[in-house]
């Protein structure tokens, strides 16, 4: 399909007339980013904070250049506090001690910047820890010429609520068991909700690899995360939006935000990891 | 309880309809063409004192029952025929058949009483399109194309620059019931989207109607596009043969038996492959044709009895083959799609008020798409094929019992058998292997109905009818009642009212996720999880004949509620096999992939119509809006779809010079596409669960993913679409045959339509900008035609 579609888009391109487009696009105003991941067991609060950039206007901000001088302020029920700009980590941070995140709790994110624009959003946390039941690797496949692990991992959903899960996956290089040599966050994520297994124990199959194979590899890190629906809807976004790029002619898909007059995530989460050793 | 309460309403309207009809006797025939005896529809049978009229059905068939007059004067009419004056002593019963000759169009003789009017018709939303217009008119490359006239109408709307994909009010392609002599067509596209499978040289008759649906038409929401091909000519052999830039056509047509037997084969094929062919080098080879083939054959057993057997059958392939034998590689691709239908039909008269049609119809759309890749020692090949056939009858009645009751009603049902998708992956890598197991999935749809042309007064008629359809899929039944009925009242003489009230259900879905007509949209049927899709439509009109002029004016407002219309949820393609892709999409079955919403279309339009003269033509303007409300689309808001088009204005005009040539011009003007465009622009920033790790900065492949902004779903409108085009006709008449040289020019003054816009950057305004790709320029063609 893809290879059709490409091919039909380039003898389009190639037969076709291509000019600027004589069409009035009105003028966007950038919206403040935000991304804020919170977790109970997370030992600080971070949030970073950029501002879009308009595509058909001159660039007067950078994508990568974060915004310095907003005033970041979380809040719960109890209590509210104001995360500090770190210009070493360009972030926006709190230390978790500072500011209780509990499971089962609701949090409101503020963002204003001195020129009068502000943003907000609300998440939530999870009502608990759930850990995988089962945990272990069944084969090692051969997918497009590469050699991958494939891991299975098993957990019970908890019962009349709705719930929603990450999976995801780092490695863990060893020298030996007791020395690391580096260890990496992949960030490929396996998202499900629990529609079609709801209180029922659920298998989740994916495909996991390392940097390479050698002698020092020799343990998989596994992160289990039970998030809100704010995270699960987010990512699954992003992943829609990736998939429907490359066609002219489909519809993209629109990534969700939950900042109101703004863009980006604020999201909660509790969180399971594992080691999935190899032997 | 309700259906006990129709079925005693009913036999209290037949049992009034016959007391009434006792005392009258009964005109009835069929209505031909002279010199070929082909069966003319619609053709309106008159008597001008009684006030009293009827039209021929689909067969050319009509019956009309009058009181006992020993002078009674008939009047037979046609658009582009003399119209036949009658002098009939009817004291009896009387079979009588009409031949009527065709004529120059400024050459009819107007008799006021003999014209059918618009004014004094109940059915509304409905156009009647002459083959003879639709052949005169310009077309892309020459192609002459029943579907783009049919987008020059109000309602109706094209889906982009060149496509054949028609929109009627709010609807999409696949809620048009698109009929071949009574056989569905269910990809009607050649060339993805760009030529419609129908050959004009073919056809007999096109009927579009968008609204105030009859009973006896059920199974698609938006609209009924009635095809009927030529029976052949039953006295002589004739044919016509036509040269075009990419494709030349045959049509041959002639007594079996004369005036008893008769056939009619037709065939188109492109040649773009053979042009393309020279500039391909050894290596890499590839190519795309289109063929076409209707057939038709009927025969007259008695006066009582005829049977046909009609047929079309076409396809296209697109292939590639690449070859290289340094590396020991070689590669190759096939795309082909192409429907095949087979309509047999009976027409029986029980006596001459009663006329049955029994048909028995197959129809079948297949999509096959084969790739095989060799390197080496290491090979994949895959194929991927998918169909939908249909095994079905339909045994229909026309009763004309009085003068003011012209009933119909009939019985129908369809075995649908789906293959959604069945891929076989073979690999060098046996864990690349797939076999998809064929999803057959048989389904039946059955249908009765009721519908009565009821003449309560001179100035009010009604149409009123009742259908009943069901659904059965995997044991679970869907039974809908469909009511129908439609109402004219005259004002004055040439000016009328007219209202109409549809509800319509629609037990299949047609998934696509390219909006451009491609092959690779798949049917599927209802299932316990999508409901069938339903609308309900109703329209309120005005209806003028200007007899003077000959001019025909019509204006009518809209509204239509649809649910249970389906799309793609966002991201997920039909395709997606394997779960290699870490997203659950890859895990899901097709239920899955796609989401249910609701509808809502509303509008006005306005045709202006002038069918007799030097100069023909029409004017159409729609204004309408439509907006869908999908829970898993747009973050469940109301959005405007792609062709969502707030004016749509169509100029068309035919002018006869005199018998050698003629000039056809059409303008038309359209509101952009509504499109979802990119405007802003930032960063994913993941959430990083372990802040001392060497994250490899990537998020599902893609370095710091960038994302878009786009506002909400198809908020953005493209650039207005305005296009002229020009065709130029000299008949050469000899004394055998006729040749027919035409030139014409597609987008005269080359206006540069945008076909779709993407995003370029401009590093020297450190900006984005946009860009459109426009399809079609000026582009001229010449046609050469002979007849004999």
């Amino acid at each position: 399909m893809k290879y059709l579609i490409q091919f039909i888009s380039l003898v389009i391109l190639f037969s076709g007339c291509v000019k600027d487009a004589k069409v009035k696009i009105p003028k966007q105003n950038p919206f403040i980013v935000t991304h804020c991941y919170i977790s109970p067991t997370d030992s600080i609060i971070v949030a970073k904070v950029y501002l879009s950039q308009p595509l058909y206007q001159t660039a007067n901000a950078n994508n990568d250049e974060p915004v310095t001088d907003a005033k970041v302020e979380i809040q719960s029920n109890t209590q509210t506090k104001q995360l500090l700009y770190n210009s070493t980590l360009r972030q926006y941070q709190l230390k978790a001690s500072e500011f209780n995140i509990l499971p089962n709790s609701t949090y409101t994110l503020y963002i204003s910047l001195p020129n009068g624009n502000n943003t907000s959003a609300t998440t939530s946390i999870p009502a608990g820890y759930l850990a995988p039941t089962k945990l272990y690797l069944d084969s090692i496949i051969q997918q497009g010429g590469w050699y991958q692990h494939r891991a299975n991992l098993e957990f019970l959903d908890p019962p009349n609520e709705k719930n929603y899960y990450a999976i995801t996956w780092g490695y863990k290089e060893l020298k030996n068991t007791d020395t690391i040599l580096s260890e990496v966050n992949n960030s490929f994520k396996l998202l499900v909700n629990d529609s079609r297994f709801n209180g029922a124990l659920n298998k989740e199959t994916f495909n996991i690899y390392p940097a390479s194979f050698d002698t020092t590899f020799i343990a998989y890190r596994i992160y289990f995360l039970n998030t809100s629906y704010d995270y699960y809807e987010y990512f699954n976004s992003v992943n829609r939006n990736a998939n429907s790029s490359g066609n002219p002619f489909a519809e993209p898909a629109l990534v969700y935000t939950n900042f109101k007059n703004g863009l980006g995530v604020f999201a909660g989460y509790t969180r399971v990891d594992a080691n999935l050793y190899l032997k | 309880m309700k259906i006990k309460k129709y079925f005693i309403a009913t036999i209290i309207m037949v049992f009034q309809i016959w007391c009434d009809a006792q005392t009258k006797y009964t005109i009835s025939g069929y209505i031909t063409e002279k010199g070929s005896k082909e069966n003319l529809i619609g053709v309106y049978i008159v008597a001008p004192k009684l006030n009293a009229g009827t039209t021929s059905n689909t067969y050319g068939f009509y019956s009309i029952t009058l009181p006992a007059n020993d002078s009674l004067e008939l009047l037979v009419s046609y658009a582009g025929y003399k119209t036949i004056k009658a002098k009939i002593n009817l004291n009896k019963n009387i079979n009588q058949n009409f031949e009527i000759e065709g004529t120059n169009l400024q050459e009819v003789e107007v008799i006021a009483e003999a014209n059918k009017k618009i004014s004094d018709e109940v059915q509304m939303s409905t156009v009647d399109l002459p083959i003879q217009q639709i052949k005169q008119l310009p077309a892309l490359l020459g192609e002459k194309d029943v579907m783009k006239v049919i987008q020059l109408l109000p309602g109706v709307q094209k889906g982009g620059e060149g496509s054949a994909g028609v929109y009627v009010r709010g609807g999409g392609p696949d809620q048009n019931l698109i009929l071949l002599d009574e056989a569905p067509v269910y990809n009607a596209n050649h060339l993805f989207g760009f030529f419609s499978v129908f050959n004009g040289d073919a056809l007999k008759s096109v009927e579009l109607i968008k609204g105030g649906f009859p009973a006896r038409y059920g199974g698609r929401l938006s609209s009924v596009i009635d095809l009927q091909m030529k029976d052949g000519n039953k006295e002589k052999i004739k044919g016509e043969a036509g040269i075009g830039i990419i494709s030349s056509r045959i049509t041959l047509e002639g007594p079996i038996l004369k005036n008893k037997c008769s056939f009619l084969v037709s065939g188109r094929r492109t040649y773009i492959d053979a042009l393309i062919y020279p500039f391909l080098n050894e290596r890499n080879k590839g190519g795309y044709f289109f063929y076409d083939f209707n057939a038709k054959v009927n025969y007259i057993l008695n006066d009582k009895n005829k049977v046909y057997l009609s047929g079309y059958f076409g396809r296209d392939k697109f292939y590639f083959k690449s070859k290289d034998a340094q590396f020991n590689a070689s590669s190759s691709a096939n795309l082909n799609w192409g429907n095949a239908t087979t309509t047999a039909r009976w027409n029986h008269l029980f006596g001459n008020r009663l006329f049955s049609n029994l048909s028995f119809i197959y129809t079948r759309y297949n999509l096959g798409i084969s790739q095989s890749d060799k390197f080496n020692n290491d090979f994949y090949n895959s194929k991927y094929n998918s169909t939908i056939q249909d095994f079905g009858f339909k045994y229909n009645f026309d009763f004309t019992p009085s003068p003011n009751h012209y009933l119909k009603f009939g019985i129908a049902s369809t075995l649908h058998q789906f293959v959604p998708q069945a891929l076989v992956v073979k690999s060098s890598y046996p864990n690349e292997n797939i076999t998809t197991k064929p999803n057959n999935v048989n389904t039946i749809e059955s249908g009765i109905f009721l519908e009565d042309d009821w003449k309560i007064s001179n100035k009010l008629r009604t149409n009123i009818g009742m259908r009943l359809s069901s659904f059965n899929y995997k044991g679970t039944n869907f039974f809908y009642p469909e009511p129908r009925i439609g109402m004219r009242y005259l004002i004055t003489k040439d000016l009328s009212v007219k209202g109409s009230y549809a509800l319509m259900n629609q037990y299949m879905h047609l998934l696509s996720n390219t909006g451009i007509g491609l092959p690779t949209d798949l049917w599927v049927p209802a299932t316990n999880r999508l409901k069938p899709q339903q609308s309900q439509q109703v329209a309120l009109g005005l209806a003028k004949d200007i007899e003077k002029y000959d001019v025909t004016i019509s204006i009518e407002g809209y509204y239509k509620w649809m649910k249970n219309i389906v799309n793609y949820k966002e991201g997920v393609s039909f395709l997606e096999v394997g779960n290699f892709d870490n997203s659950e999409a890859g895990k899901l079955s097709w239920e899955d992939k796609v989401t249910a919403g609701k509808g809502k279309s509303y509008g006005a339009e306005l045709f202006i119509q002038k069918k007799v003269g030097k100069f023909t033509g029409w004017v159409g303007y729609t204004l309408s809006w439509i907006k869908f409300q999908f829970d898993s689309l747009n973050f469940g808001k109301e959005f405007y779809p792609r062709y969502d088009r707030r004016h749509d204005l169509s100029l068309v005009g035919m002018y006869k010079f005199n018998e050698h040539f003629n000039l056809a011009v059409t303008w038309v003007y359209g509101t952009g596409n509504a499109i979802t465009l990119p405007l802003q622009s930032y960063n994913l920033q993941d959430n990083n669960l372990t802040p001392n790790s060497n994250s490899n900065g990537y998020f599902n492949g893609n370095f710091m993913q960038a994302l878009n902004y786009y506002g909400d779903r198809n908020s953005f409108r493209m650039a207005a679409y305005h296009r002229l085009d020009i065709a130029f006709q000299f008949h050469k008449q000899l004394k055998r045959c006729e040749r027919i040289f035409e030139f014409g020019l597609y987008n005269a003054y080359s206006r540069q339509n945008p076909f779709f816009y993407y995003t370029e950057y401009d590093s020297n305004r450190k900006a984005y900008r946009l860009k459109q790709v426009a399809l079609f320029p000026i582009i001229p063609s010449f046609t050469w035609t002979y007849k004999f």
